[in-house]
C-alpha cells in the first residue's frame, strides 16, 4: 500500500473516532475566519478551556454512566450543593483548603455510591433514582444557602483552582516558561509512548503502520500540542483548571482503555447478561461507575465555585444536561458499550467553542440555543449513520 | 424449577442431557455454573472430590467450569465488540498483569484461538455481530476455552448453524475430550446426543428421569423417559 491509500484507508476505518476531531477543527476554523483571528487568540482559548472545565469533568463521568446504559440527572445540583458545602467549610467553619477538597470528593463518591445502590441493588431505573436525587440536591443547595444567600469565598488557594495559572518561573518574549516546559514534556511523553507501543507490536511480530505515516501522525499531533502550548503560554500559561482536566482525562483514558476494570465497564454496557455469565460482577461495576460520577460531580462543583469565587443558590442548574450533550457529541451511544473519555472532553470543548465563538460574533442567546441543539442532533445523526454502515 | 437431579461426570467423558424444551436442562446447567437466576439453590457439587459452593459465576470459572450458552446473541457474546475482546472477556487475568492489560498478548491469544477453531473472519478486529452463526459459536467456544476449563457445559452447541460448522464443532469436542476435558452437552437433537455422548441423562419436568449408557440409548428409549 502506498502512503496515500494507507492514509485514506485509516481515515475510513476510524471515521467515527476522527469525525469529532474534524468537526472541532472545522468549528474552530470557521470562527477564526469570522472573527479575524480573535477566536484563536491566546486569551480566548484560555478562557474557553477554563469555561469548559466543570462540564468536561462531568462529561467524562457521564460517558461511563451512559456506556453502562444508565443516566445520571442528579449531578448538576449535586455539583452545586457540594460546591456550596465546600464554600461553607472554607468560610464559616475555617477548614483548610487541603482538607476541604478531599473531603468534598469523598462526599461526592459516597453519594454516587448511594445512587449506584438504588439502581443496581434495589432496581430503580437510573432515570427515576437520579431524578429524585436532582430534586433532593436542589433542595439541599437552597437549604444550605438559605440563611446567607450567595456565599463569597475569600480563600486565594481555593479560588486559584478556577482562576489561577501555574507559576511561570520566568518569561521569555512574553511566553511563560514553565507552561512551555509542561507542553514539551507532554510532547516527549506522547512520542515516547507511540514509539514504545510500536516497538512492542513489532516484538510480537504484528503489522504496524508504515514508517512514513507513523512519522506524519507523530508530527501532526506534536504540532497540535505545541501550538496549544504556545497559545496558552502567550497569555497566562496553563491554568489549574486545564491541568486538572488533563489529569482527569489521562487517568480515565488509561482506566478505560488499558485496565481490566475498564474492559468490565464496556462489557457490562455491551451486554449485561453476557457480562454476568462471563464472571463479571455487574452490580460492582454499577457502584464503581456511579461512585466515580459522584466524585467527578464534586470536582465539578469545586471548579465552578472556585471559578465564580462564590457559591450561589442556583449553582449547577442544567449542568447535567450540558454534560449529557457533551457526552453525546463526543460519540457515546445510548445503546451501551460505546463511548470514549477523550470523546467526552472533545464534546465539551466543541460545545464551549460554540458558545465562545457565537458570543464573539454577537449571536443572540436564542439562536445560540438553537444552533447548539442542531449540533447535538447532527452529532447523534452522524453516530447512527456511521454505525448503520458498519452493521 | 429443578429438583431431584443427580449426575456425575468423569474425566474425558461427554454426557448428553436430553429432554424436551422447558424440562429444566438450562436451569440445571446454570445452577452448576453458580448462577441460579431468581431461584434458591439447594444441593451439593463436588469437583475432583472437593465440595464447592459458587456464589457467583466468577467462582465457577475459577473452579475451571465453563458454560457456553444456548442463546449466543442474547447472553453469550458481546456483539458490538470485536473477536479478540470477546475471546479474552471471561479471562482477562490471562492477558493482564496487576489489572493492566497487555493488548499485544490479547491479539496473540485471539489469533491462536481463531486459528485453532477455524473462525472465518478477515481480522481479529471484526465485530462479532457480523459473523455467521457458526463462526459466532466458535468465538463463544474460544472465549470459554481460554478460561482453561476442566468441565465444559455446552448448551445446544449446534443450534442455528450450518452443517459444515456443525461437523467442525463435533470435531473440536472430540479433540477437547482427548485433551482431558469433560463435557456436559445439553441438546434437543437426538441424533447429536446419540452420536456424541458416552452416557445420556434424560430430564423431564425439572427432574432427571433416567440415565442411559450409550449402548442402551435409542431415540425411543430417550423419548420414553422424556415424556413419561
Amino acid at each position: 500500500m502506498n502512503y496515500f491509500t494507507e492514509a485514506k484507508h485509516l481515515l475510513k476505518e476510524n471515521i467515527r473516532d476522527y469525525g469529532m476531531y474534524i468537526a472541532l477543527a472545522v468549528i474552530m476554523l470557521v470562527f477564526t475566519l469570522q472573527t479575524d483571528g480573535l477566536f484563536l487568540s491566546s486569551r480566548n482559548i484560555s478562557n474557553l478551556l477554563d469555561s469548559a472545565g466543570y462540564i468536561a469533568v462531568l462529561a467524562v463521568g457521564m460517558t461511563l454512566v451512559i456506556v453502562i446504559r444508565h443516566i445520571d440527572l442528579s449531578v448538576g445540583f449535586l455539583a452545586g450543593f457540594l460546591g456550596a458545602v465546600a464554600a461553607i467549610f472554607l468560610t464559616q467553619m475555617g477548614v483548610s483548603v487541603f482538607i476541604t477538597i478531599p473531603v468534598i470528593l469523598v462526599f461526592g463518591a459516597l453519594i454516587g455510591l448511594v445512587n449506584g445502590f438504588l439502581i443496581a441493588k434495589i432496581g430503580i431505573p437510573a432515570f427515576v433514582a437520579t431524578l429524585a436525587g436532582m430534586l433532593i440536591f436542589r433542595g439541599a443547595l437552597l437549604l444550605v444557602t438559605e440563611r446567607t444567600g450567595t456565599i463569597i469565598v475569600n480563600d486565594d488557594g481555593f479560588n486559584a483552582i478556577g482562576n489561577g495559572f501555574i507559576p511561570s518561573l520566568m518569561e521569555i518574549n512574553g511566553l511563560h516558561v514553565l507552561s512551555l516546559i509542561v507542553g514539551l514534556v507532554g510532547i516527549l511523553f506522547y512520542i515516547y509512548s507511540e514509539f514504545s507501543t510500536r516497538k512492542d507490536k513489532l516484538k510480537y511480530g504484528f503489522e504496524v503502520m508504515s514508517i512514513g505515516l507513523f512519522i506524519t501522525k507523530i508530527l501532526m499531533i506534536s504540532a497540535i500540542i505545541a501550538y496549544i502550548t504556545w497559545l496558552l503560554a502567550g497569555y497566562n500559561g496553563f491554568s489549574w483548571t486545564v491541568i486538572i482536566m488533563l489529569g482527569v482525562v489521562v487517568i480515565y483514558h488509561f482506566m478505560t482503555t488499558k485496565t481490566v476494570l475498564g474492559r468490565h465497564i464496556y462489557a457490562v454496557g455491551s451486554n449485561p447478561e453476557a457480562a454476568h455469565l462471563s464472571g463479571i460482577n455487574v452490580n460492582k461495576i454499577t457502584y464503581f461507575v456511579f461512585g466515580s460520577m459522584g466524585m467527578l460531580a464534586a470536582l465539578s462543583g469545586i471548579l465552578f465555585t472556585s471559578r465564580l469565587q462564590s457559591a450561589t443558590t442556583t449553582a449547577g442548574t442544567l449542568f447535567e444536561l450540558d454534560a449529557i450533550a457533551a457526552a453525546y457529541v463526543g460519540g457515546v451511544s445510548s445503546a451501551g458499550g460505546v463511548g470514549k473519555v477523550t470523546g467526552a472532553i472533545i464534546g465539551a470543548i466543541v460545545m464551549a467553542s460554540l458558545s465562545s465563538g457565537m458570543n464573539l460574533l454577537g449571536v443572540g442567546i436564542s439562536y445560540q440555543y438553537i444552533i447548539r441543539g442542531g449540533v447535538l442532533a447532527a452529532a447523534v445523526i452522524f453516530d447512527v449513520m456511521t454505525r448503520r454502515k458498519r452493521g | 424449577m429443578v429438583k431431584n437431579a443427580n449426575l456425575h461426570l468423569k474425566k474425558g467423558e461427554i454426557i448428553g442431557i436430553a429432554g424436551l424444551m422447558g424440562s429444566g436442562r438450562t436451569e440445571l446447567a446454570l445452577s452448576i455454573f453458580g448462577n441460579p437466576k431468581g431461584y434458591k439453590l439447594d444441593g451439593e457439587l463436588f469437583v475432583h472430590g472437593e465440595k464447592k459452593k459458587f456464589k457467583h459465576t466468577s467462582d465457577a470459572i475459577k473452579a475451571h467450569i465453563a458454560y457456553v450458552t444456548e442463546d449466543r446473541k442474547g447472553d453469550g457474546l458481546f456483539l458490538i465488540q470485536d473477536i479478540k475482546s470477546n475471546i479474552s472477556a471471561a479471562h482477562l487475568k490471562g492477558i493482564s498483569h496487576k489489572g493492566v492489560l497487555n493488548l499485544n498478548e490479547e491479539v496473540k491469544v485471539g489469533t491462536d484461538y481463531k486459528n485453532k477453531l477455524h473462525v472465518k473472519a478477515n481480522s481479529l478486529e471484526q465485530i462479532v455481530g457480523k459473523l455467521s452463526g457458526g463462526n459466532q459459536q466458535k468465538v463463544s467456544l474460544g472465549k470459554w476455552l481460554f478460561t482453561g476449563p476442566k468441565i465444559l457445559i455446552l448448551d445446544e452447541p449446534t443450534r442455528g448453524i450450518d452443517v459444515g460448522a456443525k461437523f467442525e464443532i463435533y470435531t473440536i469436542m472430540n479433540e477437547l475430550i482427548n485433551e482431558g476435558l469433560s463435557i456436559i452437552m445439553i441438546s434437543s437433537e437426538l441424533g447429536e446426543v446419540l452420536g456424541m455422548s458416552d452416557r445420556v441423562y434424560v430430564m423431564a419436568e425439572g427432574a432427571i428421569k433416567g440415565e442411559l449408557d450409550i449402548s442402551d440409548a435409542t431415540q425411543e428409549s430417550i423419548m420414553e423417559l422424556a415424556t413419561q
